[in-house]
């Protein structure tokens, strides 16, 4: 093993390495180094169950152990902690032989993380005294700041149904090849949705695209008065009603 | 006033009524109760181990996570002080 750094997240980092990366070294007995890696790619698998629930649960924990040892060989978790490890899942999906016949897990897999992350984060409420701000007579040098924790998710197929389906399924139970077949057929389009963190947990939101369209603009840097200019379609009076209630929106600057 | 002005004003209007914003202290606390097994953040309650990663049960009331500060309990967690409560009072129990 190599010299040891001061942040243990840095020599679990090094550890990992080590145990990956050391081979055929006679000073480590191989049998004692198989364990290691088995005892790592268990807990890889398990965490990667963890922050992928639903992707767990559509191809099972035997195709999850094969997607964690490859995601291994790509990146090693590096922050201490396994929660943040995993990110890439859906780019290894998007290579994997799944893809062809199930083409929407990397999207999936993609939801599931901006789940995962926005429940770690905090729930932000809106400041209030910022909405003074729309009293500004020039609403060109008027801007939104959404929650820190707010992602979006353009699909081409209905993941947020997929997802949905799958919440009250118990582990090793499947959802029958006609219920998702019948999903799936739905949503041939761009589907979108928004997820944020709120007091309680992660909320998941379906929007329209003009909605979406709207919140991009909004991430882009539009002022109000760009937003209301270029999508004259959202009804900005009921749409700040609902970032409010549902913490879209962290303030007006 | 221009139809954007009017817009903004109505929205201004409707949004003062919807709102309710608690405030929310900053920084973190340790939070019992809540982590998935294999996603604790340090040692436990117990002294059965002293890493991240190595409980072994969901949501055990003797291993933590941080939070960021306010939001154990809305995650349904403890925090210390009634976590070591409740394992005290199991471990009294036992005995």
């Amino acid at each position: 093993m190599t010299n040891l750094t001061s942040s243990v997240s840095d020599y679990q980092t090094q550890l990992l390495q080590d145990i990956f990366g050391v081979e055929n070294t006679a000073s480590i007995e191989p049998r004692a180094l198989q364990i290691y890696q088995d005892n790592v790619l268990l807990t890889a698998a398990r965490s990667l169950s963890l922050t992928y629930p639903v992707l767990d649960k559509m191809i099972g924990s035997d195709a999850l152990l094969v997607l964690s040892r490859r995601l291994l060989k790509t990146e090693l978790p590096d922050s201490g902690d396994w929660a943040d490890w995993g990110s890439q899942l859906h780019s290894l999906l998007e290579q994997s032989e799944l893809r062809s016949e199930y083409p929407y897990l990397q999207d999936i897999a993609r939801l599931e993380w901006l789940v995962s992350q926005a429940s770690r984060s905090p729930a932000t409420p809106f400041v209030a005294e910022s909405l003074s701000q729309l009293e500004q007579p020039d609403l060109s040098q008027v801007f939104m700041q959404l929650s820190p924790s707010l992602s979006l998710l353009e699909s081409e197929y209905p993941v947020l149904p997929m997802w949905q389906a799958h919440q009250n399924l118990a582990k090793g139970q499947e959802l029958p090849g006609s219920a998702l077949a019948a999903i799936a057929e739905m949503g041939r389009q761009n589907n979108y949705c928004v997820v944020v963190q709120t007091p309680v947990r992660p909320d998941i939101h379906s929007l329209d695209a003009a909605e979406f369209q709207w919140l991009r603009g909004i991430t882009a840097g539009l002022s109000v008065s760009a937003l209301l200019d270029t999508y004259p379609g959202v009804d900005f009076v009921k749409w700040l009603s609902i970032a409010i209630e549902k913490h879209w929106l962290l303030r007006f600057c | 006033m221009n139809r954007k002005h009017a817009i903004a004003a109505a929205a201004l209007a409707v949004a003062l009524t919807t709102l309710a914003a608690p405030a929310q202290a900053g920084g973190k606390e340790k939070c019992y109760g809540i982590a998935a097994a294999g996603q604790n953040d340090c040692g436990n309650l117990a002294g059965t181990h002293s890493c991240a990663g190595q409980s072994t049960v969901d949501k055990d009331p003797g291993e933590w996570k941080l939070v960021a500060k306010g939001t154990c309990e809305t995650m349904g967690g403890m925090l210390k002080a009634e976590a070591k409560k409740r394992y005290n009072e199991s471990k009294a129990g036992k005995s």
